[in-house]
């Protein structure tokens, strides 16, 4: 059956063989070769079962499933990290993200940008007191902010965006009070997150350059929201997309 | 959102997959798929646009896997499960008693190379010279570690498929 010019087929072609990489002439060889011998025949049948398996294995390998035991200590019983739950909120941010698109307002016509813009330009600059409860005493601030905001909220994650909270302060505002949450990345460059309760804004992202300081603003059922920072207009987008998906009440229900 | 964050998020799952393959651990997964991202998002703007994202991801990935695991070596007393060579127990319990369970456990206690290698190729699809590529070595070791790969899982499965008659060691 063989050509003397071919060369003898090989433990290297079976598992070319399987992994689809082999020429196309190789396969026509290992394919009649196969025929001819069961036993390896049944080995890549084999191979392809178990392959097939490992793809259906790991496409339920995802962030809130617990692995299989594999060592003593027992990490599958730690509930599902915040990365798992920031991850699948990010992704509804992506599909989000079809539908709302930032538009453009001045800031004069919105007060409640105006006291955004205004509280990032007090507090960022500050040095010694930048924040009135510091990220230490991160659980505590989210309480005392949210009773005092009169609505329960969570304290945005943006390390995946590379800032890392500072902390945050309450501040007077016309209506209700209002809070302030501070981050900043490796450089130091701060961002601010200002909200308060009220639909002042639109479900919509919106934009606004005031001088050096940029900010997208938008509301949910609970809030309105600003992000603030001297940062490139898609880098904010991106915050305020990270931002309404981490807030979003109906994801907070689940 | 912006086109940087929504490719890279898209990457999550697969990063996810990677970093469970490399970590063997739930949480650790978390924080290597976290740390990969911020470097990722950081990093950005020095990736030419003509280099694939995923293999880039990947090659970031498995750098801060092997970082962090050389400081865990140097500043930590605790025996990284590599260094004994013994096959971790796979505990026949009600909740992993499901087959691909069992499969993925066999999977996760292959030797690291052979098992990020398999999980490039065989559960990624990256073709040997791709993988190669990741990972740094020649494509006929990609070749020889999946040999080695497959060899041990089809023995394994062989192995469990016949009745109970081995004790527990």
């Amino acid at each position: 059956m063989n050509s003397p010019a071919q060369p003898p087929i090989r433990e290297e072609d079976l598992v070319r063989y399987v992994d689809n990489e082999l020429t196309a002439e190789r396969r026509r060889e290992v394919e009649s070769y196969l025929k001819d011998n069961p036993e390896a025949a049944a080995r890549v049948a084999e191979d392809r079962r178990i392959a097939a398996g490992l793809k259906t294995a790991y496409s339920h390998v995802t962030a809130d499933q617990p692995l299989p035991a594999i060592r003593p200590r027992g990490s599958f019983l730690r509930p599902v990290g915040m990365a798992a739950s920031l991850a699948a909120a990010l992704l509804v941010g992506v599909f989000a993200g079809w539908t709302l698109k930032p538009s453009l307002r001045l800031p004069a016509e919105q007060p409640f940008l105006t006291d955004a813009l205004a509280a990032h330009r007090t507090f960022t600059v500050e040095v010694a007191h930048p924040v009135e409860v510091s990220a230490t005493q991160e659980r505590h601030l989210a309480t005392w902010l949210g009773n005092r905001l009169n609505h329960p909220f969570r304290i945005p994650d943006l390390r995946v965006a590379g800032l890392t909270l500072m902390g945050g302060r309450l501040l007077p505002s016309n209506q209700d009070p209002a809070a302030q949450l501070m981050y900043d990345d490796a450089e130091g460059r701060r961002i601010t997150v200002y909200l308060r309760r009220g639909v002042d804004g639109e479900a919509k992202f919106q934009f606004a350059k005031s001088g050096t300081e940029q900010a997208f603003f938008w509301s949910d059922a609970a809030f309105t929201y600003a992000v603030t920072g001297d940062l490139p207009r898609s880098e904010l987008l991106d915050l305020a997309h990270l931002i309404q998906t981490q807030l979003d009440p109906f994801r907070q229900e689940q | 959102m912006s086109d940087r964050t929504q490719r890279l998020l898209g990457e999550t799952p697969a990063l996810h997959r990677y970093a469970v393959t490399l970590t063997r651990d739930q949480s650790e997964a978390e924080d290597l798929v976290q740390d990969c991202l911020e470097r990722a998002l950081r990093k950005w703007t020095l990736r030419r646009s003509s280099v694939p994202l995923r293999p880039w991801l990947f090659r970031m990935m498995r750098n801060l896997h092997v970082s962090r695991w050389r400081r865990m070596r140097k500043h930590d007393n605790h025996i990284h499960w590599d260094e004994v060579d013994t096959p971790p127990e796979v505990p026949a319990s009600q909740e992993d008693s499901t087959e691909l369970n069992r499969l993925l456990a066999r999977m996760l206690a292959l030797p690291e190379d052979q098992r990020e290698t398999l999980f490039l190729v065989g559960v990624e699809g990256f073709t040997y010279s791709e993988a190669a590529d990741i990972l740094g070595v020649a494509e006929g070791t990609i070749m020889s570690r999946i040999s080695r790969a497959r060899a041990r899982l089809r023995e394994e499965t062989r192995a469990s498929e016949r009745p109970h008659l081995r004790s527990v060691t």
